[in-house]
């Protein structure tokens, strides 16, 4: 066969120089060129579904009210960026996002360590409680949060630290931890057995090996935690709707949802408010897409 | 390998069990001791021995809150999981470009729940909504819809939302399935003059079959902890019709402050949740079928 | 941060913990000796803070409190006061009873007289101020009528605030003009002014029954009036059945709205401030909602002419004449080591400049002379008269028995969504109520 060419939309069609194409190998790629409108068509088509609601916030919030009623499809008269920043200001919005940088933070840090503190030795290390370790933080796997959170809410009351950011910080940490040791106990798993016995043969204890060695190595799959733990503290509702009262401290789903019923009535403001939250995560999303989706499918599978 | 001393374990442990005990253990046991007792969280506790549970077994509402969970599990395993194998299939046809399709379905993972919700909320308004106003636009005043305000609709209307955003979430997962499959298999196919339809088919859809059971599990346990969407889109309404274990629960224990019994609901919905796990991962197990990952 | 658990103690810990959080659940607020700096003023006392909580009526009303913060630091040197101000919503729910056990209690706090202050004075959170109120600095501030309610055994728990009627019909005055319309005083003149408006292609009726307590209380105030009020109260404690024939006849009165689209079809998706919305820009002709509209109206479209008129007189064994209402007030903690310090700011909410600057701000205050010397909305003015002249006072359902009101407000919305007819509905909201364990 002379002519190299994939029959298949594969890879673009190559034909080898110098020779025509045959009639029948015109017609396939016409064919595959109409199938490639009719495709990239119908993805179009299913992307709008997931843009135009997002567009449509972002359009009202130039709108005034009476036309965000009345002509919901259409265009807004002119794009006055002002409201945005009036949305941030009479929101204030900044304390919100503040306290989800605050508390996303600390979560994953402390999710980050802990987790893979505790991966490295149920991973590598024998001693006596290990299978029961294994197994009680196998339950945050298992269970819902909703199975404990009653008694879980009237703890933290009882202990006065409910309606501060600890009040979040702390659950966040807890439920993170067991996917985190989970994922990172296998892929510590997968290492090599015999970079850990020459580290012990070089004198290593289990704290330096720990530093030396584990922390550096993992780091993909601290990646993927990390990615797992920013979205879940980032985005968490339940527990911050229930155990935040106060404004000062209101991460931005709880503070939303509070700037939804303070301005309610107003809807070019409220959707300016969404549309400032929304921008910059779909932006740094975008950004990082890879290893956002990476990260999430791997800890989903593994 | 040997622990260079006999505390170090422990020391690496330590901090992940305490949190873990404080978080999960400490109020799983509270929890349970609490289904016990009547307690308004501010008066006095009182032990009611099983009172809660035979109140739970008699609650109309309770009992309606599981047949909506399952309702949404149906909707849902369609909405999300098959659709999203769907897309799956699309964006990794051979020789496209998808990257940006990809990125685009994935992005409602990626935004808090509450923004989604307040935003489908309006969308599916009477008064300016996106979707009755186009049903105007294309002549079918009939076809408008209190979509969230009638009970006929409001459980579907919410199942919609949640497949707009998880439909992308399964998308990426069953695409890095997809993706695993060795290309040579798929040359020598193709080679043989199978199409795109049957390699999508006879290839790519076995091989990724022990992840959709993976999806689908994971479809199930996370229509129990789904809140967010129901909390803030109808609050369990219109007259229970999007009732949810979670709602309800939260308007029993904050709202009207019945702590013991809501207390009682949660243990009854862990055991549902975690025998429905049992009862799936024993199923598939006689199904002789392992999971690939 | 964490320390380390060895595993031997774990079991022990959790024992401990969990015996711990049982115990702290029984005794509340003995967590420091109290050092009974005395509220009395003096101003070498160590310094205080009295905290104050309640949920947001409005940035009016919040600022009215900022102001009075001000002049009571400015009166009193060394004290500090600060208030916490929650979302309506959340203060009545998680918001105020998560406060009371927390760390920084509130010493002074919003709540409503009947059953939910006699809940707090049961659950131990209701100091007894007879004593102060009956005191030179609240003498001649209110009737003995306005604490009704909040009087148990003779001892009095609470400060009244303010009125609020809780239910009447606001019209658009331009809407009733343009068709040649004037208020109802029957439910059948109000019947046929709904069909007229509907006939000229406006929505009568507008409301937002997303939380179920606007229709909820109109359905309040209905039952009222087709059983008498003794019966009605019964029916909402558990003392007589939900579905008496007297009660679905009230509810056919709302059956009636949804049958005939006089009340906007999103009636049970809507929530209540997006239905006052869409009356503030003219989409409806009336909206069914409290006094506090007054507020939302001066905020967003003041120069609109708005009305009201009352439920109207129907066919029934209640007062023609009732009004929907509620009172509130403010309650001091039994726990405040600074009580004395709390009654003297509860003196300056109540005092004649405070309840003026409330009055001002669309408040309609529980004191004798709220109105004197203020330039306050007419209607708000009108309001307070048509309450405080009321031959019958109605309580909503939810401020008798929040559980069964849950319930009754739920038969409501289902009704007026056109989803149940008012027999079915009571008689399974009856059959809810009967599942309730008694209290």
């Amino acid at each position: 066969m002379g002519t190299v060419l994939t029959l298949s939309t594969d890879t673009p069609l190559v034909a080898v120089p110098g020779r025509p194409l045959q009639p029948t190998q015109q017609r396939r790629k016409a064919g595959v060129r109409a199938s490639s409108v009719l495709f990239y068509t119908v993805m179009t088509a299913i992307s709008l579904i997931y843009l135009i609601p997002l567009i449509w916030m972002v359009l009202s919030s130039f709108k005034t009210q009476n036309e965000i009623f009345d002509s919901p499809w259409s265009l807004p008269h002119s794009i006055d960026l002002s409201i945005l920043g009036e949305a941030w200001q009479r929101g204030g919005l900044g304390t919100y996002v503040a306290n989800s940088i605050m508390v996303t933070t600390a979560s994953v840090v402390g999710i980050l360590l802990f987790g893979s503190m505790a991966a490295f030795a149920l991973s590598r290390l024998n001693f006596r409680l290990r299978g029961f370790f294994l197994v009680f933080l196998a339950l945050g796997l298992l269970l819902p949060v909703q199975a404990y959170f009653v008694a879980q809410s009237t703890m933290l009351d009882r202990l006065r630290i409910n309606d501060t950011r600890w009040a979040l910080i702390i659950p966040y940490i807890g439920l993170g931890l067991s996917l985190a040791v989970y994922l990172l106990k296998a892929y510590i798993d997968t290492l090599p057995r015999e970079l850990f016995e020459s580290a012990r043969m070089d004198g290593c204890g289990d704290l330096r090996m720990y530093f030396v060695l584990v922390f550096p190595l993992i780091r993909p799959g601290l990646a993927t935690v990390a990615v797992f733990s920013i979205l879940g503290a980032w985005n968490e509702f339940l527990l911050a709707t229930l155990y935040i009262q106060s404004d000062e401290y209101k991460t931005i789903p709880v503070g939303l949802v509070a700037f939804t019923g303070k301005y309610s009535t107003d809807y070019p403001l409220l959707f300016a408010a969404l549309s400032i939250i929304t921008i910059p995560m779909v932006a740094i999303y975008v950004i990082f897409h890879r290893q956002v989706i990476n990260g999430i499918t791997e800890g989903t599978l593994r | 390998m040997r622990p260079s001393s006999r505390w170090t374990p422990y020391l690496l442990v330590g901090p992940a069990v305490a949190f873990f005990t404080f978080v999960v253990g400490l109020p799983l046991i509270g929890t349970i001791a609490l289904s016990f007792t009547k307690w308004s969280g501010t008066n006095r506790i009182k032990f009611i021995g099983l009172d809660n549970f035979v109140r739970a077994f008699h609650d109309d509402v309770y009992r309606l809150t599981y047949v909506h969970t399952f309702i949404y599990i149906a909707a849902t395993l369609v909405l999300e999981v098959a659709v999203g194998f769907g897309l799956a299939g699309l964006v990794s046809v051979q020789g496209k470009r998808t990257a940006w399709y990809r990125v685009t379905f994935f992005i409602p993972v990626m935004l808090p729940m509450v923004v989604i919700a307040v935003l489908w909320s309006f969308i599916y308004s009477d008064d300016g909504g996106l979707i009755n106003s186009f049903l105007t636009a294309i002549g079918h005043d009939d076809w408008r819809q209190v979509w969230l305000g009638d009970p006929s609709t409001a459980l579907l209307a919410i199942c919609v939302v949640s497949g707009w955003i998880y439909a992308g979430f399964y998308m990426a997962i069953f695409y890095a399935g997809m993706q695993r499959v060795p290309q040579s298999l798929l040359e020598a196919a193709r080679l043989d003059g199978a199409s795109e339809a049957d390699l999508f088919f006879k290839i790519k859809v076995p091989l990724v079959r022990g992840m959709t059971e993976v999806a689908a599990l994971l479809c199930i346990t996370g229509a129990f902890q789904s809140f967010d969407l129901f909390y803030v889109m109808t609050k369990g309404g219109p007259d229970h019709a999007t009732e949810i274990v979670t709602t309800y629960l939260v308007s029993t224990v904050f709202v009207d402050h019945e702590v013991g019994y809501g207390a009682a609901l949660s243990v009854v919905m862990s055991v549902v949740v975690i025998g429905t796990g049992l009862l799936y991962v024993k199923l598939r197990r006689g199904d002789g079928v392992d999971v690939e990952y | 941060m964490p320390r380390l658990r060895p595993m031997t103690s774990i079991l022990a810990a959790i024992a401990a913990a969990s015996l711990a959080v049982t115990l702290a659940g029984c005794s509340s607020g003995s967590s420091a000796p109290a050092d009974s700096a005395s509220g009395s003023g003096s101003a070498s006392a160590a310094p205080i803070t009295i905290r104050v909580a309640m949920g947001s009526t409005g940035p009016a009303v919040d600022g009215v409190f900022t102001t009075l913060k001000a002049a009571y630091e400015k009166k009193y040197p060394g004290r500090t006061l600060e208030l916490i101000v929650q979302e309506n919503d959340t203060y009545e729910t998680i918001g105020l009873n998560n406060l009371l056990t927390s760390r920084n209690a509130p010493d002074v706090y919003f709540e409503r007289p009947g059953a939910r202050l006699a809940t707090r004075v049961d659950d131990g959170y209701g100091a007894d101020i007879t004593e102060a109120v009956n005191g030179p600095e609240f003498a001649g501030r209110f009737d003995a009528a306005a604490y009704s309610g909040m009087v148990i055994d003779g001892k009095t728990y609470m400060v009244p605030w303010s009125g609020d009627v809780t239910n009447v019909f606001w019209y658009n005055k331009a809407m009733f003009t343009a068709n040649g319309l004037t208020p109802p005083t029957t439910w059948d003149e109000f019947l046929a002014l709904c069909a007229k408006l509907k006939a000229a292609g406006i929505t009568p009726l507008v409301d937002g029954n997303k939380d179920k307590w606007t229709v909820g209380s109109i359905a309040s105030h209905l039952a009222e009036r087709s059983v008498g009020n003794d019966a009605y109260v019964a029916a909402i404690k558990g003392e007589a059945p939900m579905n008496s024939p007297g009660m679905v006849a009230a509810f056919d009165k709302l059956k009636t709205l949804a049958d005939n689209g006089y009340i906007n079809r999103s009636v049970d998706a809507l929530p209540d401030d997006q239905a006052t919305t869409q009356f503030l820009l003219g989409k409806a002709a009336m909206l069914g909602i409290g006094s506090w509209l007054i507020s939302d109206q001066t905020a967003q479209a003041p120069t609109l002419q708005i009305g009201y008129f009352n439920m109207p007189t129907m066919d029934g064994s209640g007062d023609q004449q009732s009004v929907l209402g509620v009172s509130t007030g403010y309650m001091v903690n039994a726990n405040s080591e600074n009580i004395a310090a709390s009654i003297d700011f509860l003196a300056m909410v109540s005092s004649v400049e405070g309840s003026k600057l409330f009055a001002a701000a669309g408040i309609t205050p529980m004191t004798v002379d709220p109105f004197v010397g203020v330039t306050a909305d007419p209607n708000t003015v009108s309001l307070a008269a048509l309450l405080s002249s009321a031959s019958t006072k109605v309580t909503p359902a939810d401020n008798i028995d929040v559980k069964r009101a849950d319930e009754f407000y739920g038969a409501a919305a289902a009704v007026i969504g056109g989803l149940k007819s008012p027999q079915d509905a009571l008689d399974e909201a009856q059959h809810r109520v009967e599942a309730l364990p008694k209290s």
